[in-house]
């Protein structure tokens, strides 16, 4: 009886505590539409069934539907398909800031500020905001997931070479050199991913390089801007003297590396290090850690870039717009939904009150716990608030990206200098954006 | 069967004379070339294999080729059969009943087709079945867009018919069908059976169908293969995961250990790959025999 009674005090406890953490920092939502609503959802953030009981709890009168398609390319394509044919598509979906331009070149795409989406600016990092309304009148999404870049590093390593975590670029030169003295050559300090064009351009990024730039109905493109160059330049020096390796992310080569203390750093974005966690096993565990992007001018403060993320858009299809629109939101910065997801799918949130949420700081557990317990959550806000806010994608960026591991080759194999890479880079990105009917410059 | 008769003709031939050593040394270089490209081809097959006694650390950890653990076969399994309520099963059944359907189904219109192109002479015959030819030539990706607008138009988005009905169209099956009917059915016979008073649907289903056989098996097969592989239809026309065949619901596994690289679960995905070539493997393995010899005799004629 008595621990019945203790069970369901324990019980009541628990609920007001996730009652009141789920609403505490929330900000008010638009209204719910009056009459029932069933809402489709096409979206691969893991355990998003479970996320969004809570919303219907919330909102009885919304049905959710979810469809998980897994991300990548085949997502892409049956929405597309849908949106081509004028029927069929979701209301709401998720989509990459790299592919938002070239969705909403589709017309398929609802201006969200229609829906007072404006309003809710103020609460997310503002770079994010920069990605889903880049003229700043227009919402195309609501920003959902970020991956702005921090270095994570070998501590064992680097105590083992006695260096000192690497604060600016000219450290980092000077620390690679050093290790491949030490080492024989055996261990590289860093690692080149050269098949990922948005994990250079983040870098890029950092530095303030500018790829796109959206002008009327009209495109600047410089994929050899000066950033670029200064990036590119750095590396493949590093990469000359073998100091640094171009193992393909992801790869067996690259986890087999890693995981054996061949590779001493990484550049890698916010949801890198539970993919560390969950590839590397035991192998190399707690002796991990992160820190800030490596900077250009000593002293300055944080700078980064960000490599992938996504957002959720709502479809002119749909017949909901505004619960749509309210649902996205809610996705997105309710405690409960951003705390979810990040649990289950390791979705580095992309609004403010979500960068400071006690679960992103939990170090028993992975990421955090893969990394020898240190809060690296920390690190990775820190990075978010760093990232600048002015960078915009184009719509034919599927082929600049494709192109960029071309070009990059050719230069890996000595037939072009950095510059003449992205010279190429430029000039065949240029021709086939043109070839597809965009004014470009 | 008629290019290795022919083969061996000619072997004999142009070298009667032979003695025994000179043939086993030719034929031991055979079998050696012969046992690189089996390993060759084999190999990527070995690999799946091994991978099963995996856990998704030892895949880039351990030694490629050779097996790890049998408790991580064990636990590879479960984690297969029971992940998202067990829906692996549901996507196998799904995958059954697609290909089954589309086999049975294109096989039957197929022969029906074919059988009327053959027997039948009716005006505009040849352009029609040069029109059916040309469509060989479409790609099934070039199909989904229209397939999708046609699938939601008469309300079958969505549902198991959307997968199937496309999936019963088969023009090259149509165009092998009248091959055996040219082939196997003498018209000559076809007008005997008439003498003798049996009724058209007799003649085509009890003395045509048996006749033609190979050409059935064959047709059945090479739908029942697309069907299984495909994976576009059904990722363009299926919105419901409950509806995904294997193909789709593994890439989509795929996908999510890709994107979120939280939990990845490689190793279970290679091992639910292994198991939906399965029935692949066994279709072929039972029934090539007669597609071995449905293609020859349609060669021959065709």
């Amino acid at each position: 009886m008595k621990k019945t009674a203790l069970k369901s005090a324990a019980l009541l406890l628990s609920l007001a505590l996730a009652a009141s953490t789920a609403h505490a920092a929330d900000p008010a939502f638009p209204k719910a539409p009056s009459g029932p609503v069933t809402l489709e959802v096409w979206s691969w953030v893991p355990g998003l069934d479970k996320t969004v009981a809570a919303f219907t709890k919330q909102y009885p009168n919304i049905k959710i539907k979810i469809l998980n398609l897994g991300g990548g390319p085949a997502t892409y394509t049956k929405l597309q398909t849908a949106i081509k044919a004028g029927s069929g598509a979701p209301d709401v979906a998720q989509v990459e800031y790299g592919f938002l331009p070239a969705f909403a070149d589709t017309g398929g795409l609802a201006d969200l500020s229609k829906y007072g989406a404006g309003d809710y600016k103020k609460y997310f990092v503002p770079w994010t905001w920069g990605q889903v309304s880049p003229d700043g009148q227009a919402v195309y999404a609501i920003p959902q997931d970020t991956g702005p870049f921090a270095m994570v590093y070998r501590d064992d390593l680097l105590k083992k070479y006695n260096i000192a975590v690497p604060k600016t670029w000219a450290d980092y030169a000077k620390a690679a050199a050093t290790v491949k003295t030490k080492s024989g050559g055996s261990v590289k300090f860093g690692n080149f991913y050269s098949t990922f064009a948005p994990w250079f351009m983040a870098l890029a990024w950092a530095d303030g390089g500018q790829f796109f730039q959206r002008q009327g109905d009209g495109w600047t493109q410089t994929l050899n801007n000066a950033s670029a160059k200064k990036v590119l330049n750095y590396w493949n020096d590093l990469i000359k003297k073998g100091q640094v390796g171009t193992l393909a992310g992801f790869s067996a080569d690259y986890w087999n590396a890693a995981g054996a203390g061949k590779l001493a750093t990484n550049m890698e974005a916010a949801w890198g290090p539970g993919g560390y966690a969950g590839s590397l096993g035991t192998k190399s565990a707690g002796m991990w850690r992160a820190a800030p992007l490596p900077q250009w001018t000593a002293g300055s403060s944080v700078k980064s870039g960000n490599w992938g993320g996504s957002s959720n858009v709502v479809t002119t299809q749909s017949k909901n717009p505004e619960a749509a629109t309210l649902f996205a939101l809610w996705l997105n910065l309710s405690s409960s939904a951003v705390t979810a997801d990040w649990n289950n799918g390791g979705l580095f949130p992309a609004s403010d009150a979500g960068l400071a949420l006690p679960a992103l700081a939990v170090t028993s557990k992975n990421p955090s716990k893969f990394f020898g317990g240190q809060n690296i959550s920390s690190v990775y806000a820190q990075a978010s608030r760093g990232v600048n806010v002015n960078f915009q994608w184009a719509p034919w960026f599927p082929f600049v990206n494709d192109n960029f591991s071309k070009q990059i080759d050719k230069m890996l194999k000595g037939q072009f200098t950095p510059n003449q890479a992205l010279d190429a880079w430029q000039a065949e990105s240029l021709a086939y954006a043109k070839q597809n009917g965009f004014t470009v410059k | 069967m008629t290019a290795t008769q022919g083969f061996q003709e000619a072997k004999i031939s142009t070298a009667p004379t032979r003695q025994k050593p000179r043939r086993e040394g030719f034929s031991l270089l055979q079998f050696a070339l012969l046992l690189l490209f089996c390993v060759y081809s084999l190999l990527p097959l070995w690999w799946v294999i091994t991978t099963m006694t995996k856990d998704n650390s030892q895949l880039y950890s351990t030694f490629g080729l050779w097996f790890s653990s049998p408790s991580h076969f064990v636990d590879n399994l479960r984690t297969l059969f029971t992940r998202d309520d067990g829906i692996f099963v549901r996507w196998l059944i799904n995958s059954i009943i697609y290909a089954g359907a589309s086999a049975v189904g294109s096989m039957l219109f197929a022969a029906m087709g074919g059988y009327a192109f053959s027997k039948f002479n009716f005006r505009g015959r040849d352009s029609l079945f040069n029109a059916i030819l040309a469509t060989i030539m479409v790609p099934s990706t070039a199909l989904a867009l229209p397939i999708f607008l046609l699938m939601q138009n008469i309300g079958l988005i969505n549902t198991y018919w959307a997968v199937i009905l496309p999936g019963l169209v088969n023009p090259f099956g149509l165009y092998l069908m009248r091959l055996f009917w040219d082939a196997g059915f003498p018209t000559e016979l076809m007008d005997a059976a008439r003498v003798d008073g049996a009724s058209e649907s007799k003649i085509f289903w009890q003395l045509g169908l048996p006749l033609v056989s190979g050409g059935l098996v064959t047709v059945a097969l090479f739908s029942f293969v697309g069907a299984w592989n495909n994976f576009f239809l059904p990722l363009v026309v299926v919105n419901k995961d409950t509806l995904f065949p294997l193909t789709l619901g593994l890439s989509v596994w795929n996908q999510t250990s890709v994107s979120s690289g939280q939990d990845p679960i490689y190793t279970v995905i290679v091992l639910g790959a292994l198991i939906s070539i399965l029935p692949l493997i066994i279709a072929f393995l039972s029934l090539g025999r007669y597609w071995q010899g449905g293609l020859a005799s349609g060669a021959v004629k065709g």
